[in-house]
Formats: C-alpha cells, sequence, structure tokens
C-alpha cells in the first residue's frame, strides 16, 4: 500500500529536484512612468496622466530551450492620476494602481545583459469610481519588452537592475459613451532594481 | 524559437495593436451659460478646492433624496471630477440651501434669479453677485415647491426642477432657448440633452471670473 504512493512521489521528487534547482523567482522594486491616458480639449487642451509610480515586480522563471527562459511576471504600482490643463498646474484627481500579469520570454544578449519579451494583461485599479473610471476600466493587453542587467552574487542569488517598457491601448465606457473614439495608446517606462533566487 | 524570431513576433504584435488612436469628441454644440449684468460678462464653476460642494436641503417632501439624486446625475455628466456636491446638516456653513418654499419677495438688488416651472412644481435660484460683480456671494439660495397639494405625485417634477435648479448652482447661469434641454425655463424632457451635458463641461474649463464669498 505504501508502496503504491511512495514510487510516484519519489518519481515526481526526482523530476522536480532539478527542476526546482532551475527556477529564479525575482522581486524587483522601481519606478514606473506612464504617458497619458487621456488627451481632450474642453476649451483647454486636457491631459489625464498617472505620476511616477513605485512599482513593485515578482517573476519566477525557468528555462526551456538552450538560452532561452520562460516566466510569469506579475506587477502592481500606484500613483496619483493627475488631471493637467494649458498653463495651469496639474490637480490631483485621486489615485490609480495598475496591475499587469504577464508571461514573458528571456535569454541573455551581450556579456551580463539579457533581453525580455513578453505578452499579458493590464488592468486599472482606480481608488475612486468617478469621472473617466466611473464605470470601470477593462482589462486591457500588454506587450512589454525589456533589458536585464545579472550581477551574480552568490551561488543562488543574484543581483538585477531591469528596463521595462510596456504598451496597451487604453480606453473606458464612460470615454466611449462619452464620444471618443478609438482607443488611446499608452507607453510605459520603468526602471527596477531587485534580486533573484534559486531555491 | 531563435531570440530573433521571437522579437520579430514582439514587433508584429505591437504593430497589432497600435493601429488605433483616439479622438476627443467636439463639444460645439451648447448654449450660452454666463450671466450678463450690465457690460460685465460673468462666468463662474466651483473651484477645485471648494469641492465638495456643501448643500443644506430642507427635509420636506422627500426634497434631500431628490437633491441627493441631482447631485449624482450632475456628476456623472463630468469627465474629470471637476463636480462634487455633498449633503450637510448645517444650513449656516452650506455653499447651497435649499428651501423647500416659494421664493420670497427678492430683495437683494444683486441677485439674478432664475425661475423654472414645470407642471406640478416650480423652481428659483437666487444668483447673487455682489455689488462688486466678480464675487458669488455664498450660499446661493434654491427654492423648490410645489403647484398642487398632496396627494399629487411630484416625485417626477421634483427630480426634473431639482437637476434644472442644480444645474444654476454650477454656473449655469442662463436658460436655454431649446426645448429640448432640461436647462429650459419650462423644461420639456427629464433627462440631460447633449447640449446641456456639453454646456456643463465647457462651462467647467472656461476661465471663471466670479469668485465665491461668504
Amino acid at each position: 500500500m505504501r508502496l503504491k504512493y511512495a514510487l510516484p512521489a519519489a518519481a515526481a521528487l526526482a523530476l522536480a529536484t532539478p527542476l526546482a534547482a532551475q527556477v529564479e523567482v525575482a522581486a524587483l522594486l522601481g519606478v514606473t512612468g506612464s504617458s497619458s491616458l487621456v488627451n481632450d480639449q474642453i476649451v483647454q487642451e486636457i491631459e489625464l496622466k498617472p505620476a511616477l509610480a513605485p512599482t513593485f515586480f515578482l517573476s519566477a522563471s525557468l528555462p526551456v530551450a538552450t538560452r532561452l527562459r520562460a516566466s510569469l511576471d506579475l506587477s502592481y504600482g500606484s500613483s496619483s492620476a493627475d488631471l493637467t490643463e494649458s498653463g495651469n498646474a496639474s490637480v490631483d484627481i485621486g489615485s490609480i494602481g495598475v496591475l499587469t500579469a504577464t508571461a514573458a520570454l528571456s535569454g541573455p544578449l551581450v556579456s551580463r545583459l539579457g533581453w525580455r519579451l513578453s505578452l499579458g494583461i493590464l488592468q486599472y485599479m482606480p481608488s475612486e469610481d468617478t469621472g473617466v473610471f466611473r464605470d470601470g476600466v477593462p482589462l486591457a493587453a500588454l506587450f512589454g519588452a525589456g533589458l536585464d542587467w545579472r550581477q551574480p552574487l552568490s551561488e543562488r542569488w543574484t543581483g538585477l537592475i531591469g528596463l521595462r517598457y510596456d504598451f496597451h491601448l487604453f480606453t473606458t465606457p464612460v470615454l466611449e459613451t462619452a464620444g471618443f473614439s478609438g482607443s488611446q495608446q499608452v507607453s510605459r517606462f520603468g526602471v527596477a532594481l531587485g534580486a533573484g533566487w534559486v531555491p | 524559437m531563435t531570440a530573433r524570431r521571437t522579437l520579430s513576433l514582439a514587433l508584429l504584435a505591437a504593430a497589432a495593436l497600435s493601429c488605433s488612436e483616439a479622438t476627443a469628441p467636439t463639444r460645439t454644440s451648447n448654449y450660452e451659460w454666463r450671466l450678463f449684468v450690465d457690460s460685465d460678462t460673468l462666468s463662474f464653476h466651483w473651484p477645485a478646492s471648494m469641492l465638495p460642494v456643501t448643500i443644506w436641503v430642507e427635509d420636506s417632501l422627500g426634497m434631500p433624496a431628490q437633491v441627493e439624486q441631482a447631485v449624482a446625475a450632475w456628476k456623472r455628466v463630468f469627465l474629470y471630477g471637476e463636480y462634487d456636491a455633498v449633503l450637510v446638516s448645517d444650513s449656516s456653513s452650506a455653499d447651497i440651501v435649499v428651501r423647500v418654499a416659494p421664493a420670497p419677495v427678492k430683495l437683494m438688488t444683486t441677485a439674478q434669479r432664475l425661475n423654472t416651472v414645470f407642471p406640478g412644481c416650480e423652481g428659483a435660484t437666487d444668483i447673487d453677485t455682489a455689488s462688486t460683480r466678480y464675487q458669488l456671494q455664498l450660499p446661493v439660495r434654491m427654492y423648490l415647491t410645489p403647484r398642487y397639494a398632496p396627494p399629487y405625485d411630484l416625485t417626477e417634477c421634483f427630480r426634473v426642477v431639482a437637476r434644472h435648479e442644480l444645474g444654476h448652482s454650477l454656473g449655469l447661469f442662463q436658460h436655454s432657448s431649446d426645448n429640448g434641454d432640461i436647462m429650459f425655463p419650462q423644461p420639456e424632457v427629464t433627462e440631460f440633452s447633449a447640449r446641456d451635458i456639453n454646456t456643463a463641461q465647457v462651462l467647467s474649463h472656461w476661465p471663471a471670473n466670479l469668485i465665491p464669498t461668504r
């Protein structure tokens, strides 16, 4: 009876041990800047744009081919949403969180520099359901690219500096109802510092 | 998969995502909202520093609920949080005072009174620009009153007139000349028209030359 469970468990362990040894978990902290979410014209030019957002990145990766790793990444950042009118100081109209979940491929480029490309989803999470966010914000498809600088610190630890770029389209039901056609192209740039750990 | 192939696929995905561009709507359809006093053209909207606007409503004929609904309806007109208001229990510090009573004889020589008549009820709002003409004297005073005694159902009537009068307190200091707008002096519609919405949005970004004061 015991053998019935012991064998599959041993087999799973035998497979999992080398796999676990190759998994890397990385955490980075940085800032993300964004282009405008809305450009409008009411008497004057109006721009709605998130301020620089402190952002936390979490990633788990494993090798899938020679010089190629696949990863699942999460990031979350939060900042104020600033409304700027031509010639006037910006007005903070509440905070907005941004959560992303992506699948990425990465590999070495030159020396300790590596590339990464990702596809996933992005969700805006405004603090208040008012204005353009009143009726919610739909999930957006996200395309991302980045560079990682890897500095080995020990057998299990690696220092990481990451540069991130991603792109998505932004619209909301309120904007569509108000007569906005199409979606706003939004680019985000981030820089982060952290570490990777191999269990 | 080579890095070059991966990069090519990524660039294709980016190109597919970037093939649209948002275009803002035009807001050319609106009506005159500014107050003309002699040769002065006066424009007002609540400054961001005064939001939320405080409103005291006399607790009669279910008016607090009607005004609360009107506030919610006007908030939905704006895209960037330009307007917010809350009901308060102390009339002495409120920015807007709503009485469920006929408008009294106008004593303030500096006030403009905007009257509204709807079947079943009526309203009035006094816009007092003080003697300086660059100040809006607070509180803005609104009057809502039934024209018929209960049991006449005034719910719909008060809903429309509350929206109309609250529109005046936002800065819509004139009536529309189009009976399709809720700011027409004898409203024939129960919802905001595109012109009502455009006008409110434009006024909220128009440089204001009336400063609220007490």
